[in-house]
């Protein structure tokens, strides 16, 4: 076992992860970050983040509306607290990002230039056309490079952190290219490891997504919190996955069915008319338009493919110019992998996994209720996402919570005192050796691709857009029995060097573990809120679910849920309206004209 | 250390005969010297022109017998190559240029090149009274 | 469904001397991309095979490989643009880690010594605003912003197969979108690794790190245009030595 020494440790070298690492550079150099990464920063899956983030920048947008517009679509599960700390750093990060060298889309007058996305108000979307997490990714990326202090383990897949006394001391890892295994000892540590997207089979998600990080913090005793919230993001190619930004829809693209009719005027987000106008109809929010898809693929009026029903994306009336110019991504995955040029044609897509509201517990801080351990980044739970993130807030998160998880992390590795090294080593020497335990599993015939799809197709079963009781009991039974079958997959490949084989097995135990705190935390929540949507419990229910699960690892068990209050500072749980029916509502409120949610 | 990177040695002389893309490019690279060849022959007339009517006109002579054709038409051939390939790349040679908010595509670029060329040809062939 | 023969170039450090190649009968899905095919052997046939991806959406730069010779993104290869066998082997030019896993270390040093990111002009506070930037301004680098340092181009380029001292196309076209930034002043800290004879002027212009580019960022034409601006500061320089900041 190799033993690396620093102050602060980051798992997770995306968005989050590199933004925490330049927080801590910049506030003492003198402090030693490990960077460590299962792949190298620049593919992590914040590249694949399209559309932008969200941060209030316009003069008739106001720090109330992004307030208002992430808690209700959030359904009233975002800690209100944590979402005023959000949206009032969201500017000041976007804005560095820019000094930074991010090449934001410009307004003509040669300043940052802002579109509506999905349930906003005003725009507020800060964009680089249509590869903004791209650009955000390789312009942290680049940043980082600059200091010294930051000190890059990439490649190093993360398996446990080391606890002592109550502390996080540390964190082991496996270094792809030699098969060595390390311990990174740390007086904190920082996960920012990203979703679990990939527990699912049909997902925007790359690859890399297997919700390791949550599933270290999990095992180290850190409860997963509303981890039954699944955004399906209404847009993505059949067959793969990929995603077409909700810019798409930002821009002016509308959503029919078979027979062209714009049918989410069915679904309480019309009238379909004066269109692009905010916070109605195609800029509804993701969870209510995956819902209106399911509707419509239960009244037949989807499209079949040999990849799944579908309805179609236009955006034809965009015109060949405004398409190159804001969405020239998603021209180019729509006419590579579709065969779809959207300019001349609509393009069929379908509901798709996308972002996991839930994660790693964590504080306003960022901090897990383990001491000298924090989160952000999808991984993390803070929450302001409540039951359903609004889109383009989850790029400003990982800017805003990496940067507090890395002021914090540094925080306690400056007055941090040194820990029981012993203790340490020798933990570490044990996840060592349940490694090596792993590689010698004598070979049963259990084949790893069977039970890794065995449990996605088990979670798309039970916890896909619409959830009962049956369903996700079968699904919790499913997954119980593929926990119990896990010991019998060995690893074949039997080098060192690159194992990917053995990583494989490690990312299943992993994705196990977190589908298994999403199937028991959906059958509990006996209500519909934001993305978890019951047929046989239809309303929602503030009396008994206005709460955050928690759930809490038990080794071979299921694991044990309890709750936790939400936190309400100014906004009172009320109906969520969009379309007409929230100008209306707005209309009563102020006893004034109906027009005031209408297109600017 | 279980590490052994394997590095594949590229052959240092033959590595541009692998792919027609490399062959291509030492080819528009190699057919520079038709053009400097030709240069120096036009040098040469000059050269001959200052010695006297008769050096020229064996000069002449020399470049209209079968072997002069055949090599000016190899030359020429060279030089074509070269011209070709190189109006090609030329979008990738110089700044963008813009007209208005548009920036000015590739293939306007090239096609640039070729009238240039052929304005040039028609002025010299109007000044040696051949059009 | 078409059955197809997919050859894969293996090396296992521990156990061979050099790489062969091995054959998979592979089951494809007609619009299936060579990557599809790499994971159905993965799953399959051979847990062993080990390679690198991660977004199948052709942004995360993982998966470059040599498909039938030329350097691509195996998930923006498809299937149905190869008529016969399909053969894939690491990206060249780079030392094999183990079958279709590259080492990167080179190009990671390289992205590092061109100073990839904005040395300010003019350092402003996050309290003053986000700088002004004209979409003209932004035009003139957005192009070679693009790179997703996928090493495609390396893979391509004949100059870095025969000397691996040239920064090479993605290093070169990143240095100069810094260089080209309206809000950079680092170009003079940049010129030791842009402007020497290992930078631009290595490159003899056979273009082909623009045609394997999957981004279109055109490394050939920011590397030819840095040879331009570098002769006109070196000239300057001569010309104007007072300008030399």
């Amino acid at each position: 076992m190799e033993i690396v020494s620093a102050d602060v440790a980051i798992v997770g070298a995306g968005g989050a992860g590199l933004r925490a690492a330049i927080a801590i550079a910049q506030e003492d150099p003198s402090l030693k970050v490990a960077l460590i990464s299962k792949v190298y920063p620049m593919r992590s899956h914040t590249v694949a983040a399209e559309g932008g983030a969200a941060g209030v920048i316009r003069a008739e947008d106001s720090l109330e509306n992004h307030f208002n517009d992430t808690v209700a679509g959030g359904d009233w599960l975002t800690d209100q607290d944590a979402v005023e700390l959000f949206i009032e750093d969201a500017p000041r990060q976007l804005i560095q990002l820019e000094h930074w060298g991010c090449p934001w889309s410009r307004t003509p007058e040669g300043q940052p230039n802002t579109r509506p996305f999905g349930g906003m108000k005003i725009e507020r979307t800060w964009f680089a056309a249509d590869k903004s997490g791209f650009h955000i990714l390789h312009t942290l990326f680049q940043t980082s490079i600059q200091f010294e202090s930051i000190q890059r383990f990439d490649e190093f897949y993360a398996t446990d952190l080391i606890l002592d006394d109550g502390q996080c001391r540390g964190v082991v890892a496996i270094e792809m290219r030699t098969g060595q295994i390390t311990l990174f000892k740390a007086k904190s540590v920082v996960i920012a490891a990203g979703g679990a997207g990939k527990i699912f089979p049909f997902t925007t998600n790359g690859a890399i997504k297997t919700g390791d990080g949550m599933a270290m913090a999990y095992r180290a005793g850190v409860p997963l919190k509303d981890m039954e919230f699944v955004q399906y993001h209404p847009t993505g190619l059949p067959g793969t996955g990929i995603l077409l930004t909700e810019g798409c829809r930002g821009e002016g693209g509308i959503l029919v069915n078979k027979d062209g009719y714009r049918y989410l005027q069915d679904y309480g987000l019309g009238p379909p008319d004066p269109w692009p106008r905010k916070k109605a109809m195609e800029l509804g929010p993701r969870d209510r338009l995956s819902q209106a898809f399911w509707h419509e693929q239960q009244k037949g009026n989807t499209i079949p493919t040999a990849y799944g029903d579908t309805v179609l994306l236009d955006m034809r009336h965009l015109g060949e110019k405004k398409i190159n110019e804001r969405l020239p991504f998603v021209r180019d995955l729509a006419s590579s992998y579709m065969g779809k040029d959207p300019v001349h044609e609509p393009v069929p897509v379908r509901p798709v996994v996308h972002y996991m509201m839930g994660g790693i517990h964590t504080n306003i801080d960022a901090a897990t209720p383990v001491s000298g351990l924090f989160a952000a980044g999808e991984c993390a739970c803070v929450s302001i996402n409540g039951a359903n993130r609004l889109g383009s807030n989850s790029l400003t998160e990982l800017l805003v919570f990496g940067r507090r998880a890395g002021l914090g992390a540094a925080e306690v590795a400056r007055r941090s005192a040194a820990g029981n090294d012993a203790a340490v080593e020798a933990k570490g020497r044990e996840a060592e050796a349940r490694i090596v335990a792993l590689t010698q599993r004598e070979d049963k015939g259990e084949s790893l691709a069977t039970v890794r799809d065995a449990m996605s197709s088990t979670l798309e079963e039970g916890a896909g857009i619409y959830r009962t009781e049956a369903s996700m009991k079968a699904t919790c039974d499913v997954l119980a029995q593929l926990r119990q079958r896990e010991p019998d997959i060995c690893v074949k490949d039997k080098s060192k060097v690159f194992n990917t084989d053995l990583m494989g097995l490690l990312e299943l135990q992993a994705m196990l573990q977190v589908a298994q705190t999403v199937a028991v935390s959906a059958l509990a929540r006996q209500e519909s809120r934001g993305s978890h949507q019951r047929l046989d419990f239809e309303k929602r229910d503030d009396e008994r679910y206005l709460k955050h699960t928690l759930a809490a690892y038990r080794g071979a068990e299921e694991p044990e849920l309890s709750y936790l209050d939400v936190v309400i500072t100014k906004s009172q749980p009320a109906e969520r309206l969009y379309g007409g029916a929230a100008d209306a509502a707005a209309a009563k409120k102020k006893g004034d004209d109906p027009g005031a949610g209408k297109a600017a | 250390m279980s590490r052994k990177p394997y590095v594949r040695e590229v052959p240092k002389f033959t590595w541009w005969l692998k792919k027609k893309f490399y062959t291509e490019y030492m080819l528009r690279e190699a057919t520079c010297i038709a053009v400097a060849i030709y240069s120096a022959l036009l040098i040469l007339g000059l050269i001959r022109l200052s010695e006297g009517p008769a050096e020229y006109t064996a000069y002449l002579l020399a470049m209209r017998s079968p072997l002069g054709i055949i090599l000016q038409l190899i030359i020429l051939a060279f030089a074509l190559y070269h011209t070709i390939t190189w109006f090609k790349l030329a979008p990738k040679g110089m700044p963008p240029i813009r007209i208005g908010d548009e920036k000015v595509e590739p293939k306007m670029i090239v096609a640039a090149h070729y009238a240039g060329w052929v304005g040039v040809s028609l002025v010299i062939l109007l000044f040696v009274g051949l059009v | 469904m078409r059955q197809i023969e997919l050859e894969i170039l293996r090396y296992d450090p521990e156990t061979d001397s050099e790489p062969h190649f091995e054959t998979y009968q592979v089951p494809c899905d007609e619009n299936w991309v060579v990557l599809d095919a790499i994971n159905h052997v993965k799953d399959h046939i051979d847990r062993s095979v080990t390679y690198r991806w991660s977004c199948h959406m052709a942004v995360c730069g993982s998966c470059g490989m040599m498909v039938n010779g030329e350097p691509m993104l195996s998930c923006k290869a498809f299937i149905r643009d190869y008529p016969g066998k399909i053969r894939v082997e690491p990206l060249a030019n780079f030392p094999i880690e183990k079958d279709l896993v590259v080492v990167m270390d080179d190009f990671m040093e390289k992205l590092k010594a061109s100073k990839p990111y904005i040395i300010p002009k003019e350092p402003k506070s996050v309290d003053e605003g986000a700088y002004t930037q004209t979409p003209l301004q932004l035009e003139a680098f957005r192009q070679y912003a693009m790179c997703i340092n996928c090493m495609l181009c390396y893979a391509a380029c004949p100059q870095y197969a025969l000397n691996d001292e040239f920064v090479g196309p993605a290093a070169l076209a990143l240095t100069y979108r810094y260089n080209m930034d309206s809000r950079d002043g680092g170009k003079a800290q940049r010129a030791a690794m842009f402007a020497k004879s290992e930078g631009v002027w290595e490159c003899s212009f056979v273009g082909a790190c623009s045609e394997a580019c999957p981004k279109h960022v055109d490394p050939a034409q920011a590397i030819q245009l840095g040879k331009m601006d570098s002769a006109i500061d070196y000239f300057k320089s001569f010309l104007m030595p007072w300008s030399r900041s």
